[in-house]
């Protein structure tokens, strides 16, 4: 019987307000669901409002005219990306080391919209580059540590998914997690170290122009919409990976309710 | 098989295990020979790509031994598991009175001196063919002999994570790469600054460093993958 | 530098979209799981 070791009174009546009851697939289920669903609201309307102040009320700027609002998709995404990876290496080890099958589950959930912000990030941080560099890549610091992120991201769901037995995957792709997310800080320093090696033909991706209100209103309003659409997206994932490897548990909440 | 028993004691196993390997990879020519092939054959796909212009070849020279160096070292180290998980010695090595790392380490070591250190030293022929000054050769064995340990064992991790795979090879491939980038990195960087004159000692040292590091870590997280895949 | 906002929308219309169909799709593949995990369940009981 695989399933989370929690203590006996966690399944009673009146469970302690412990965090780890969540671990219990039919709590989690509902709470993920109400979650979910308010923060799909949220990632809406701040999106809308994001897009509305970022690309019509702000101004454009001064150096880069239009082309910066780029960034007020490319930033989000790219943060995004990053904490996503991090919130995999967490909640994998908390899966491994706490014998939680519902942690590992949402370390697995997380790594899909983690790579589909990284690939935004590049694509968004590629068009960026392109009207001020004049070349549809740029081979600088940051662009190549997303590439690299997003190979950590692949690689990760690759092995996941490879693996039939969950058990197996999900401790599999908790160390490979854990491993990439110690690197992380490694390769982010040999990426740097490498851009400036090649003095010469080292170009920066343009950075983010000094910024008026209206701009940075824009920029937190999307940022907010970047995180309600991960937490909702991913919550809605770990569901379905419940339902589909452990019916059993939710089924009977389901139809006793 | 070979002489070790079922629960040998530290040191004979220790020994044993050295031994075997060695001993199997003396008797099977293919298993030093085939990295260094892959090696040689890789090479010579940048001149025939990118033109034989002895500039060019010079300037990209550090970058594409490096890079083949690491493809070829990955190449042998994919299966590295495979043949002990199927007959059956990798379970007899997870019982065992010897610790599963210091195991998993010998065992990574055995490969390097069969499969990277030929690379290391066949490496300033590759330095010559791509036109190096001979001056840069020493600083291209000393990276290479720095850091085809650092892929080894990182190779050797992945292996262990994606043990019995369908497509482990590439999965492997594609699970080590972004963790070897640093050593690529600082290892094609010293022998860039051999090239253009400058001293090499950061990167080396950062290599070194780095293969502390890996050292130290890799070979027990590789010996967890292993319980992971066989539990 | 006019068509430099054509830029914008190139990159920004197609991250928005992806955006949005990942949403769906995780929600499809939600309603998808949990119908197909209450006929599994339905018919094991059914045939006890």
């Amino acid at each position: 019987m695989r399933r989370a070791t929690l203590p006996p009174h966690a399944t009673a009546a009146t469970p302690p307000a412990r965090w780890t009851r969540f671990a219990s697939p039919a709590r989690f289920e509902t709470l993920a669901a109400s979650l979910a669903r308010a923060c799909w609201v949220v990632a809406l309307l701040a999106g809308l409002a994001g897009l509305y102040v970022g690309f019509i009320v702000a101004p454009a700027d001064a150096t880069q005219g239009e082309v910066y609002r780029i960034l007020f998709v490319h930033v989000p995404a790219a943060w995004m990306s990053m904490l996503c990876y991090l919130a995999i290496a967490f909640w994998a080890v908390v899966g491994w080391v706490m014998k939680l099958r519902m942690a590992s589950r949402l370390a697995r959930a997380l790594a899909p919209s983690g790579a589909l912000y990284t690939a935004l990030a590049l694509w968004t941080g590629a068009l960026w580059g392109q009207p001020t560099w004049g070349t549809w890549w740029v081979w600088d610091a940051r662009l190549t540590s997303e590439l690299i992120l997003l190979l950590l991201y692949l690689g990760y769901i690759a092995l996941v998914e490879s693996i039939d037995d969950d058990r197996r995957a999900a401790q599999a792709g908790a160390l490979l997690a854990l491993v990439g997310a110690l690197n992380v800080p490694v390769i982010y320093f040999s990426v740097r170290w490498w851009n400036t090696l090649h003095q010469g033909a080292s170009i920066s991706l343009t950075s983010a122009p000094s910024m008026a209100q209206t701009m940075l209103l824009a920029l937190g309003l999307m940022t907010i919409a970047f995180w309600a659409h991960a937490i909702a997206a991913t919550l809605t994932r770990a569901r379905a990976l419940s339902w589909e490897q452990e019916p059993e548990a939710l089924v009977a909440v389901k139809v006793s309710s | 098989m070979n002489g070790s028993t079922a629960l040998p004691s530290s040191a004979a196993a220790g020994v044993g295990v050295w031994q075997r390997d060695l001993r199997l990879a003396a008797r099977r020519r293919a298993s030093w020979l085939l990295p260094l092939a892959f090696f040689a054959a890789a090479l010579s796909l940048f001149p025939l790509g990118l033109g034989a212009e002895p500039a060019l070849l010079r300037r990209v020279a550090p970058g594409v031994i490096w890079a083949c160096a690491l493809l070829s070292t990955m190449l042998t180290l994919t299966t590295l598991f495979d043949g002990d998980a199927a007959d059956g010695t990798l379970e007899q090595m997870l019982i065992a009175q010897r610790p599963l790392t210091r195991t998993v380490a010998e065992r990574v070591a055995a490969q390097w001196l069969v499969s990277g250190l030929p690379l290391v030293l066949a490496s300033p022929l590759a330095g010559l063919a791509f036109g190096l000054p001979v001056s840069t050769l020493g600083v291209l064995v000393l990276s290479l002999l720095l850091g085809t340990p650092v892929l080894a064992l990182l190779g050797g991790l992945g292996a262990a994570l994606a043990l019995g795979l369908r497509h482990g090879a590439a999965l492997v491939v594609l699970l080590v790469l972004p963790l070897a980038l640093p050593t690529l990195v600082f290892g094609s960087g010293a022998v860039l600054a051999a090239l253009n004159g400058e001293p090499a000692d950061a990167a080396l040292s950062l290599q070194a460093a780095l293969l502390i590091l890996t050292a130290l870590g890799a070979p027990r997280l590789t010996a967890a993958a292993l319980r992971i895949a066989l539990a | 530098m006019s068509d430099h906002s054509l830029f914008v929308w190139v990159a920004c219309a197609p991250a928005l979209v992806l955006l949005v169909v990942e949403a769906v799709a995780v929600c499809l593949r939600l309603r998808r799981a949990r119908a197909a995990a209450v006929a599994e369940v339905a018919k094991e009981w059914a045939a006890e």
